[in-house]
């Protein structure tokens, strides 16, 4: 009943005004046909089963569940669409799971006049879009890129505390450690006993630590120090 | 002089008695009394009886003398010296303490005595070298091989025939005199035990409640009010009892109040904070879902009519009024994330802290690390994860906006049952006694925050020397 060559999307979005707005900004191109529009989970399963659209357009945000749990279950029942998140969210952690669940375009709301129809055409073409303020950030060029340790399992607890000492702060606990008292360090460092002083509450407090006889235990373990 | 002396010594006494434990001083009295008593009436006995036994041995003596110097000329007239000495031996067999009878002529030579073979020669130099009144009794002590010898001398014919000598020995009335003070003794050392029985007895009786009210009164110490004492006696340390056990009776309603009175605040400031949140919530989700769709569905229809439009003006008018959609859309989005981030609820602390860091880093371009440890895919309690973002953002926009921190640096651990944290700054710090109206809410806000989950929080800062924050709050809300 459609023309091969004209592109099906199935637009799922709880809210009523926008999804009759997609649907005419969408029908208004020639190569492109909204085939289904829907506000609720259960209901876009079913059209997606039915239709097996080549585009889905998501939302994150839903009424009864979230784009994003939704989005590997409409994968299951039309498995060649190609599914592009739509939201509000300019949100890395919201991109990086979108992503990771399967999706390969992310328009957000405030882009839709520009990116929509490019982000359309471009996922169709088989490729990924992504919005151009995200994706600097996403491909890890940016300094604003979070800590990679933040996201790995790491088994060891407390060389990641001892890591997250500066590299002063780590020298001033291994002298703590190795038994020179705050006046041997600050002479050592050109400082006040005051400054060592203080340092040194500050990094056991960040280590955790209430005595000395722990801070050594933990030096000892993470091998900083023979016994 | 003497006196400060005095007085310093006492001090120093009573000081050392006061240390003593309550047994002792008791007891120490009761055998102290016993002790001083028995000694005084001792020394008064003693000297009693030793001045009794002298009396007597003297008179003993004088009488013993006096007849035998009534006797003596009747031998001595006939020069009859074998019975003169028979009748002397006969004296000395029939009396016991007599030890010798002497008699001596006018010229002192001795013509009688009960010394049998040989005269003790100290005896005779004795006489030779202490003569005596011859015309009077005299009285002196001996001391010989056989202890002491009281020694009455008495003329015969008024000194004209010689001289009769009587030893009484001492021996005997000093033997009584001892036997007499052992068994003294040894009766004072029996009512001395007994008496410190009886007192140990009076203090166990005294001491047992007190000690009972110094346990209970730990034990209140501890927080623990279910104590009633039993009441031993109508005396002083019974009224005591009494007065303690209305006290703690008092105790424990006040506490009671006290804890009703926390619940209360407490579960009234934690439905404040909670009815906030979700106040925040929900604006933030309307903004998001209704207010932000609509503006999207307008962008939608502004690019629909900017297709239609028929010339350069009115496109124009449609493309700014886009820009304007498209930017309001975007502060409506940073306005529900102050808000409320939907992203703490939906994923969890780890992503919000990391949207919130990010956005600080680039708005206020400082170095901004953050260090979660332990996290892994694991949640806390809803509760326990939006104290700790508020906290954390509390703490990292002090030092932004008072402190002017170049540095700031996050550490979040997840520990068995609670999660740690700590945000330290290198801004300009501030005196903790001194919380200023600048950041007294701010500082109050997290520490009532972190108390209200059972958590913990302190600040740590000086002026100069930055500022640290430090926290611990339980995985799960326990929220009493």
């Amino acid at each position: 009943m459609t023309d091969p060559q004209t592109t099906t999307i199935l637009v799922v979005d709880d809210h009523p005004l926008l999804l009759s707005g997609l649907g005419m900004l969408l029908n208004a191109e020639a190569d492109l046909e909204v085939v289904g529009q829907t506000d609720r989970a259960a209901s876009a399963l079913e059209l997606a089963e039915k239709l097996q659209p080549d585009i889905i357009l998501l939302d994150i945000t839903l009424n009864d569940t979230s784009g994003i749990d939704l989005l590997p279950r409409l994968l299951e029942v039309s498995p060649q669409s190609r599914v592009i998140m739509l939201t509000m969210h300019e949100n890395q952690r919201y991109l990086q799971l979108a992503m990771h669940a399967g999706a390969r375009g992310f328009v957000l709301k405030k882009g839709l006049d520009a990116d929509l129809l490019y982000a359309v055409r471009t996922v169709h073409r088989g490729e990924v879009y992504v919005h151009p303020s995200m994706l600097l950030e996403f491909v890890g060029g940016d300094s604003g890129r979070t800590e990679p340790q933040e996201y790995q399992e790491s088994p060891d607890h407390r060389s990641q505390l001892w890591h997250s000492l500066s590299q002063r702060e780590q020298q001033v606990m291994l002298a703590v450690a190795q038994g020179h008292t705050s006046r041997e360090i600050a002479q050592r460092y050109f400082v006040s006993d005051k400054t060592v002083t203080t340092y040194r509450s500050r990094a056991m407090a960040k280590l955790g630590l209430a005595s000395k006889a722990e801070l050594v235990k933990l030096v000892m373990d993470l091998g900083l120090l023979n016994p | 002089m003497i006196r400060g002396w005095a007085t310093a010594i006492l001090n120093r006494l009573s000081a050392r008695l006061l240390g003593v434990p309550l047994r002792l001083k008791i007891m120490g009295m009761a055998s102290g009394i016993i002790i001083l008593f028995a000694s005084t009436s001792l020394y008064i006995i003693y000297g009693t009886l030793t001045r009794n036994m002298e009396d007597l041995l003297e008179k003993e003596g004088r009488s013993i003398a006096i007849e035998m110097a009534h006797e003596a000329p009747d031998y001595l007239l006939i020069n009859d010296l074998y019975g003169l000495t028979r009748t002397l031996k006969n004296t000395v067999r029939n009396r016991p303490d007599l030890s010798y009878v002497v008699i001596s002529d006018r010229a002192g030579q001795i013509v009688a005595h009960t010394f049998g073979a040989g005269f003790p020669s100290e005896l005779l130099r004795l006489y030779r070298n202490h003569s005596e009144p011859a015309t009077e009794t005299s009285l002196r002590r001996i001391i010989t091989n056989e202890g002491m010898i009281w020694e009455t001398g008495a003329p015969i014919l008024e000194g004209d025939e010689g001289r009769v000598r009587v030893g009484i020995r001492e021996t005997a009335f000093r033997q009584n005199i001892n036997n007499f003070l052992n068994y003294f003794i040894w009766n004072s050392l029996w009512v001395i035990l007994v008496g410190l029985l009886l007192s140990l007895y009076l203090t166990w009786l005294i001491t047992r409640p007190i000690k009972d009210l110094l346990q209970a009164t730990q034990a209140v110490n501890q927080g623990d009010y279910s104590i009633t004492l039993e009441q031993p006696a109508s005396d002083e340390v019974g009224s005591l009892t009494t007065a303690f056990n209305d006290m703690v009776k008092q105790l424990a309603q006040a506490e009671e109040n006290r804890r009703e009175k926390e619940r209360l605040r407490r579960d009234f400031l934690q439905k404040v904070i909670a009815s906030q949140e979700n106040e925040r919530k929900r604006i933030a989700r309307e903004l998001h879902d209704q207010t932000g769709q609509t503006l999207a569905s307008i962008m939608v229809e502004l690019k629909m009519l900017e297709r239609s439009a028929k010339d350069d003006e009115t496109s124009q008018r449609i493309a700014s009024l886009k820009q304007a959609v498209t930017k309001e859309i975007g502060s409506l989005h940073n306005l529900a994330v102050t808000l409320r981030p939907s992203i703490l609820d939906d994923m969890g602390l780890t992503p919000a802290l990391e949207m919130f860091v990010n956005d600080i880093r680039q708005h206020h371009g400082l170095e901004i690390r953050l260090t979660m440890v332990g996290f892994g895919e694991n949640r806390p309690d809803s509760a326990t994860e939006t104290c700790i973002y508020r906290i954390v953002q509390e703490a990292i926009l002090n030092a932004v906006r008072h402190a002017q921190a170049r540095e700031i640096k996050i550490l979040l651990e997840w520990q068995q049952s609670k999660i740690r944290g700590v945000v330290e700054d290198d801004g300009r710090g501030f005196d903790p006694e001194i919380i200023t109206s600048t950041n007294r809410l701010g500082l109050y806000g997290m520490m009532e925050r972190a108390q209200l989950l059972n958590g913990t929080l302190s600040i740590d800062s000086e002026p100069g020397q930055g500022t640290m924050v430090v926290f611990a709050v339980p995985l799960v809300a326990d929220q009493q």
